[in-house]
């Protein structure tokens, strides 16, 4: 037989067994539906704290304040130093006279306190914006010894904090994700294994009249990829749709918007779509393999 | 083209199906397995077409010993033995046209192939003219013939019958034999398991008889009850 017309015939086997038991198959893509929407969500939910981390670290600065007696050698040489070093985006200089400045605009409006701000001490500075806010205790530990630095300020807690969240995130979304897979693996397997029993007759006479597994197995495996991908794709849909809806109506006064790249958004519909047609293949190949052998 | 060579079979709650069978069937043979319920007859025919295997001793088909293949193989020796059955095993929602075919399809014959032989095979039973009449539609003696078609439809060089007499009248039970027995005068190695004494005696074909797994007769041209 042509490799076309034996597609053909596993398609046609793939399409009754789905007609077989019709209602069977529409609860097997509920479930893939529901389990890939949960899958979705931490996903997007995964992508934006992301991107909040991306968006809280870039605004991560850490600040050293310059003794007074450094001199402008000793001030150069410092900020080429650290611009040199690894994770540093940009670093700023803040004289005594822009600091004074910045104060006096972060006051206006309270004009009595115009006075204080011109005669405050305040010392000269340098702001190092980072690009990867991990690499902080390794750049203050470098520099600390530094003669022209005063003190090192930086948001310790809230950088390590939003690590910890990270590392968290990472560490149980891999776990969830395996359970869930496994959860829907497991439902699938039983949907199929309800398709195998369905046609027990068949395939005890496929097996006796010399079909081999493979040919056996392969309507079933093929029902499994349809379950997820049907599955899949709702999920995507309901996904996509409840996603911009509320990109759409995300209050502004939220401090970080919703993420809405188009790249993560498509790969993340790819995850899905893949994720689905795996667990529906392994789902099927399970349950079809234990039957088999159970039989032969 | 069959050979036993003390061959038993115990299964594994302790009980002995077949006890150091020797059997030899040449090739073109027609040999009935007689003996009481749990004699061992199934367990023969099933060891044959690999349903089952032995606990000791070799098997050998065709010319192939099949005691020690792989799963893998066993689709492939399959392709060479029909199998007909008391109880017929078609599929219900299929046509008498569609069971024969089916046989076909799935080890991968094309379809123009598949046309020709299942004509074949279901014009050899007299069927031809049922094609597209579902099992439920025809009487158990045309259940039967389309199981025997489904058996012959790949040229099988041995088909196995177990009991397959069993459900059928007298008159349709000796019009199976006889299309069996047509097929044998073509070639193909024919045994088959039965309680029917009255085809057994009539066709005076070679007979083996079991008792507790026990080969206690072999004769050429046989009855259904020893002769002294």
């Amino acid at each position: 037989m042509s490799s076309r017309m034996r597609l053909g015939y596993f398609l046609s086997e793939t399409a009754s067994n789905l007609r077989y038991n019709g209602l069977m198959t529409l609860a097997s893509i509920g479930t893939v539906m529901v389990s890939m929407l949960v899958l979705g969500v931490f996903l997007l939910f995964n992508l934006n704290l992301k991107s909040t981390i991306n968006e809280v670290s870039s605004k991560t600065r850490v600040c050293l304040y310059l003794k007074a007696e450094a001199s402008g050698v000793e001030v150069d040489a410092l900020k080429r130093m650290v611009e040199g070093l690894d994770g540093v985006r940009k670093v700023d200089y803040v004289s005594v006279d822009k600091a004074r400045e910045r104060l006096k605009q972060d006051m206006s409006g309270q004009a009595d306190l115009g006075r204080i701000v011109d005669t405050a001490p305040l010392p000269a500075s340098m702001e190092i914006e980072m690009v990867d806010t991990s690499k902080v205790a390794s750049l203050t530990s470098v520099i600390k010894g530094q003669p022209a630095i005063d003190e090192i300020h930086y948001g310790e807690d809230i950088i390590t904090t939003l690590n910890l969240i990270r590392r968290i995130v990472q560490i149980g979304g891999l776990a969830a994700i395996i359970i869930l897979c496994l959860v829907t693996a497991f439902v699938i397997a039983n949907t199929i294994r309800l398709t195998v029993f369905a046609r027990r007759k068949e395939i005890r006479i496929m097996q006796l009249v010399g079909a081999t597994d493979w040919f056996i197995n392969w309507p079933f495996i093929m029902e499994g990829i349809f379950h997820g991908l049907a599955g899949s794709l709702l999920a995507i849909g309901i996904a996509a749709v409840g996603y911009t809806w509320l990109v759409k109506n995300w209050p502004l006064t939220f401090i970080f918007p919703l993420a809405y790249n188009e790249q993560a958004l498509l790969h993340i519909s790819i995850a899905l779509l893949v994720g689905g047609m795996l667990v529906g293949a392994f789902g099927s190949f399970s349950s079809v393999r234990k039957f088999l052998k159970a039989l032969a | 083209m069959i050979a036993f060579q003390g061959v038993s079979v115990v299964y594994p709650n302790g009980v002995t199906a077949l006890r150091d069978l020797d059997l030899k069937i040449e090739k073109g043979d027609f040999l009935f397995l007689v003996g009481p319920t749990g004699s061992g007859k199934s367990t023969i025919l099933k060891l044959i077409y690999r349903e089952e295997v032995c606990t000791s001793g070799r098997i050998i088909v065709a010319g192939k010993e099949i005691t020690g293949i792989s799963r893998r193989q066993i689709p492939y020796l399959r392709r060479g033995i029909g199998v007909v059955f008391q109880d017929f095993k078609l599929l219900p929602r299929r046509t008498a046209w569609d069971n024969v075919a089916f046989a076909l399809h799935v080890i991968g014959v094309g379809r123009t192939e598949v046309k020709r032989q299942a004509a074949k095979a279901l014009d050899s039973v007299g069927l031809l003219h049922k094609a597209d009449a579902l099992p439920t539609e025809l009487s158990a003696g045309e259940q039967q013939r389309v199981c025997i078609a489904r058996a012959i439809v790949n040229n099988p060089v041995i088909l196995v019958a177990d009991e397959p007499t069993g459900n059928l009248d007298p008159d349709t039970s000796w019009d199976i034999v006889q299309l069996l027995s047509r097929i044998n005068v073509k070639g193909t190695t024919v045994i088959m398991a039965t309680h029917d004494r009255s085809i057994v005696d009539r066709m005076r074909k070679r007979v083996i008889a079991l008792q507790n797994g026990r080969l206690v007769r072999d004769e050429d041209k046989g009855a259904y009850i020893g002769e002294l």
